[in-house]
């Protein structure tokens, strides 16, 4: 009676060791890419744009960047739900770019399926993903959680969170975004992504000269000083979503910590919590789930757009002073510096 | 003739801290072969689990494993040190006759816990692991003299502290030109000099060809809206028969490009940058 028993928790054991050893075999990919091993190169795959994400807008206001949840495998989206959010967010915001193709969990956007040595692995786990039985699939979302603890890591993370950056700019200019303007930059971190999210904004805003926000959709991350370097972090959470408690394994997310970097982000006014009702965190019932309806028979993935588009234009209409304030940089030896990048009102004056 | 369990079996006990097998391997004919095998094993799983240190450096695959092996014989050898200390105190301050052979069993047994040292590349979790895993040993290494030397559990406790206390005072006195050395092998064998530690990550700065661009980048675009002005202004003073205005005067768009690795941005030297900046003025 109890001999089986055992064994079935020697099995657990043996799995749980397994794990571990796995764990602590995924930080060589980040470290090698650090030292070299693989080159500089950032990966992507050409995807045409469907009219709505990923279309580059002449007279973007703002960039959006979706970074999606631990079930990818590459920049590619394979969830209905995903691809109507993203669109319907499109829709709504027709002043920004929405840019969903960079793969979160890998330093130079390189998709698993594309991997050098594990592409057929990552396949056929993609395969059982789809077609069953989820648990073989599941090794994707384990790896990936694996890539959002290595971001979380003091040791790995300020060198994964550089990569990251770097595939965020990357993707960022591939969208025609100009590196010299104050065009707000929006990251959206949905579930384990907005580790990633957290992390890259320490060095994507000191690259760039805009404010870099964090939309955290159910968000999971640690206390880390890209809360600081954001312009503003607005949080979204469900009542039935209880993933986004998952931070609360980071010890520095707790109150007690006060010096801590969310703690000190919370106190500067920097973060923002959003209600989003009954919502989940993914799947039916979820943040994206556009069969589901509140009772007033908002579909849920259309009142996410809507708080999430509110809050872009909000930021956007108060950016619009200081867009219109806005000066390029001009070199000190000028004759006239007065209206430096304002020809028409330069003609007029002179005019005058 | 004592006889040892199955190797398995003694790292467990010796994790477990239980004073029998460590009694045990001093007197069982194998015992030495056993605790160095152990220390072995574990001097490589610590080397490894600490490696990390060789990747923020940008050591070359190849290099990597050599400095895994240097480093695995140099915590070798820091065993050794340990040893002999724990034999002198017995000899000297305790005037205890012990056969150094059976301290050196005890002492290496009192590696087990080492053997998880490669768990602390873990993300996230194995940074308390490590913690832990210091404890760990320091307590197996108590209980080690504790039955290598036959004393009571305070004795022992101060014993470690003092066998700690001289191996730091051997560090910074005798031992200097010998860690010296170590680490001369070291850079060598890594093939570059080993400058940034661990508490150095957050200051380094990755700087691919991508973002060594940023600033030219930056600096044209200012360039081409201030040419675009300029034309503006230059037809203007031409339409209206001014005099026409100077030439814009020639400066080169080249400024010092930091090769393709790793720079280290203390913050001091962002205000040198900007000074920089101002030049072209």
């Amino acid at each position: 009676m109890l001999n089986p028993l055992l064994q079935v928790l020697a099995l657990f054991g043996i799995a749980f060791l397994g794990l571990l050893v796995w764990a602590a075999f995924s930080p060589f990919e980040t470290l090698g890419w650090w030292a070299g091993w693989f080159g500089d190169e950032i990966y992507h795959e050409e995807m045409p744009s469907d009219g709505l994400v990923r279309a580059i807008r002449p007279n973007a206001k703002c960039y959006i960047i979706f970074m999606s949840g631990i079930g990818r495998v590459s920049g590619e989206t394979l969830s209905y739900r995903e691809a109507e959010f993203l669109r319907t967010l499109a829709a709504a915001l027709p002043e920004a770019v929405v840019i969903d193709d960079v793969f979160p969990y890998s330093v130079n956007n390189l998709a698993l399926t594309g991997q050098p040595f594990f592409a057929r692995i990552w396949r056929w786990a993609l395969r059982r993903k789809r077609d069953g039985p989820a648990l073989a699939g599941s090794i994707i979302n384990i790896r990936n959680a694996f890539q959002v603890l290595i971001s979380a890591d003091s040791r790995y993370g300020p060198i994964y969170n550089q990569a990251m950056a770097e595939v965020l700019l990357h993707g960022l200019l591939r969208y025609d975004y100009p590196v010299d303007s104050d065009i707000p930059v929006f990251v959206v971190g949905y579930s384990g992504a907005c580790q990633m999210a957290v992390g890259a904004t320490t060095y994507l805003a000191e690259w760039l000269k805009a404010p870099v926000y964090i939309l955290s959709l159910g968000g999971v991350f640690a206390s880390d000083v890209g809360l600081l370097a954001a312009e503003h972090i607005y949080h979204f959470y469900g009542k039935a979503d209880w993933v986004y408690h998952v931070s609360l394994v980071a010890p520095r997310r707790w109150p007690i910590f006060v010096t801590s970097e969310w703690n000190r982000a919370k106190r500067q006014g920097k973060v923002t919590e959003i209600y989003m009702g009954p919502m989940g965190h993914t799947g039916r019932g979820g943040y994206l789930d556009p069969k589901a309806t509140l009772p007033d028979g908002t579909r849920y993935v259309d009142r996410t757009v809507e708080i999430m588009a509110a809050v872009v234009s909000d930021i956007l209409s108060e950016q619009k002073t200081m867009l219109q304030d806005y000066r390029p940089h001009v070199p000190l030896y000028l004759p006239k510096p007065e209206p430096p990048a304002l020809p028409e009102s330069a003609s007029s004056a002179a005019a005058e | 003739m004592i006889e040892l369990p199955s190797f398995g079996q003694t790292i467990r006990m010796a994790m477990r801290l239980d004073p029998s097998i460590y009694r045990a391997i001093q007197i069982a004919p194998n015992g030495l072969w056993v605790a160095l095998l152990i220390v072995s094993l574990a001097s490589m799983s610590e080397a490894l689990g600490q490696s990390v240190i060789l990747f923020i450096n940008r050591v070359r695959p190849r290099r990597y494993l050599v400095a895994l092996g240097i480093s695995t014989v140099s915590n070798m050898i820091g065993y050794l040190l340990w040893a002999t200390v724990v034999w002198l105190m017995g000899a000297f301050f305790y005037g205890l006759d012990f056969p150094f052979i059976a301290i050196a069993s005890a002492v290496g047994l009192a590696y087990a816990p080492q053997l998880l040292a490669f768990f602390e590349l873990v993300p996230f979790l194995g940074n308390p692991f490590g913690i832990i895993l210091s404890l760990w040993s320091m307590l197996a290494i108590a209980v080690a003299i504790y039955v290598g030397l036959n004393f009571t559990f305070g004795q022992a406790l101060l014993a470690s502290a003092t066998g700690w206390l001289l191996i730091q005072v051997w560090r910074r006195t005798i031992g200097i030109p010998v860690y010296a050395l170590g680490h001369w092998i070291q850079d060598r064998a890594a093939g570059a000099p080993l400058r940034f530690e661990i508490k150095d990550i957050p200051r380094l700065r990755h700087t691919p060809r991508l973002l060594e661009n940023i600033d030219t980048w930056r600096d044209l675009l200012s360039r081409a809206k201030w040419e675009e002005f300029m034309d503006v202004m230059r037809a203007e003073a031409n339409a209206r028969d001014e005099q026409p205005l100077p030439p814009r005067p020639e400066r080169s768009l080249t400024r010092p490009v930091t090769t393709t690795g790793v720079t280290l941005q203390p913050a001091q030297d962002k205000d040198e940058e900007s000074e920089g900046e101002d030049i072209h003025a």
